[in-house]
């Protein structure tokens, strides 16, 4: 080992990193919030009776669960785009591969959530004349929601960390913007030290927000 | 006006292959207390949870108020004069005692919160329960939770109220308080319709006892033919296990 160590670097990169990370969380955050709402919209339909929106929305989860999220980017960002025409930013490229994916494995927990709540609180409210929208808004999904949490940040730290792969189509995040630096000053381990870290402390962030909430609705 | 209030009409009823209610008829006055019997399994909770559209029927008709429950634009305004209190409470449990009976008049008839929050009150106060108003339902002792349940149904001012077993989940000692509530119901003029192996409280407040054995009505009278002369052998095989 006869490797020295120059973090000096950083002292004139850093601000490349913090440009890509910039990047990341705002790519995690909008992918987050849109797995939200297609992983909702999905589980609903997966607990439907009607057959047409089962049979989608088994589909759609078997396809985005079974896909690498690697090979996913790289067919939607390139393939699509020869066969169709349709040339998205690279941006939007990577939030529409990550939302997809993760609102796939949310619909599973949506779903696992919801059957956890018994039947009889849909009963009970049919019961006294709430409507199947109501009873699913005012009852049954505040009780799964405490349900959900819990798996839920776990999905998002992994969606966060999974952004990281959008770097193949070129999106100037984190890692991408670490790799060009890298490629720059021939300091490997100094730039992906110091990403490994940033991804550790935001992940720890994302870790102890979802303690709170699960806190706070344990409480309720 | 048709001085029966709910009229079964030849029900069947199967899970799948199995035959659940056997051509079931049950005519039920206004005001009247009818308390159906029989061993687990004879199709008693499903007779009342055909009546609310909770199960639907594999053939006959149900009329609630001159409305069949087969047509499925009348479920919702039947429902509406239908109150249901359950073996299990069903409360909501992420809301307080008061918003589990102030939730549903609001939203599903209109009435205005301050209104609903002081009928809901007059209820708990009623039932005996008004201190646990801001509580949550799992703080509540099962007898109090099956109280709350008959004020939230009360809330919606049914014209009937059903009650599926409403004492089975509760230790012996919380057994009265909520009969006791029930009794003072009856004897207020509600129409009830009680699934229960509490035979006491069928002597002092029904009308009619109705037992069900396999899926069938095999009995209806008056409670002092059901208890003093039954004519059925199974009723009487029923009525010596359940009074010793």
């Amino acid at each position: 080992m006869d490797y020295t160590f120059h973090f000096g670097v950083l002292g004139t990169y850093w601000i490349w990193l913090a440009k890509g990370l910039w990047i990341t969380i705002y790519i995690s955050i909008i992918s987050m919030f849109l797995a939200l709402i297609i992983g909702l919209i999905i589980s609903i339909c997966r607990l439907s009776k009607i057959r047409f929106l089962v049979i989608f929305s088994q589909s759609y989860i078997e396809i985005f669960r079974g896909i690498p999220l690697f090979v996913f980017i790289i067919w939607l960002y390139y393939g699509l785009a020869m066969v169709s025409g349709i040339n998205f930013e690279p941006v939007t490229a990577g939030i529409i591969c990550l939302s997809m994916q993760h609102g796939g494995y949310l619909a599973e927990i949506y779903r696992a959530g919801i059957q956890a709540v018994s039947r009889g609180q849909w009963e009970a409210s049919f019961t006294l004349g709430f409507s199947i929208i109501n009873t699913f808004a005012r009852i049954i999904f505040p009780q799964a929601v405490k349900i959900i949490i819990p798996p839920t940040a776990n999905m998002f730290i992994g969606l966060f960390k999974d952004s990281a792969l959008v770097s193949i189509i070129g999106v100037n995040e984190l890692m991408r913007q670490s790799q060009i630096a890298t490629s720059l000053t021939f300091r490997p381990f100094e730039f992906y030290t110091v990403t490994a870290i940033i991804y550790i402390v935001l992940t720890l962030f994302l870790s102890q927000i979802a303690k709170l909430l699960e806190f706070k609705m344990s409480n309720k | 006006m048709d001085k029966n209030i709910v009229k079964v009409q030849k029900v069947n009823k199967y899970f799948s292959e199995i035959l659940v209610l056997n051509d079931v008829s049950l005519k039920i006055q206004r005001s009247n207390v009818v308390v159906i019997c029989g061993p687990s399994g004879c199709g008693k909770s499903t007779l009342l949870r055909c009546i609310n559209g909770l199960e639907g029927l594999s053939s006959g008709d149900i009329i609630i108020n001159d409305k069949s429950i087969l047509d499925k634009n009348n479920l919702r305004a039947i429902r509406l004069e239908l109150g249901m209190v359950f073996q299990q409470f069903n409360l909501f449990p992420h809301k307080t005692v008061l918003e589990n009976i102030i939730l549903s008049p609001i939203i599903n008839i209109g009435v205005n919160k301050d209104e609903a929050i002081v009928n809901g009150r007059k209820l708990l106060e009623r039932v005996g329960i008004l201190q646990k108003e801001n509580d949550f339902p799992s703080s509540l002792s099962g007898g109090q939770q099956q109280r709350v349940a008959i004020a939230r149904g009360l809330a919606m001012q049914p014209k009937i109220m059903m009650f599926d077993e409403p004492t089975s989940a509760l230790d012996p000692e919380m057994i009265k308080e909520v009969l006791d509530v029930m009794i003072e119901l009856a004897h207020d003029g509600m129409t009830m319709i009680v699934v229960t192996h509490e035979m006491g409280f069928a002597k002092e407040v029904a009308d009619k006892i109705v037992m069900m054995d396999e899926g069938k009505i095999i009995e209806e009278s008056e409670p002092n033919d059901f208890f003093g002369n039954p004519k059925n052998n199974r009723t009487k095989q029923f009525l010596s296990k359940i009074l010793n």
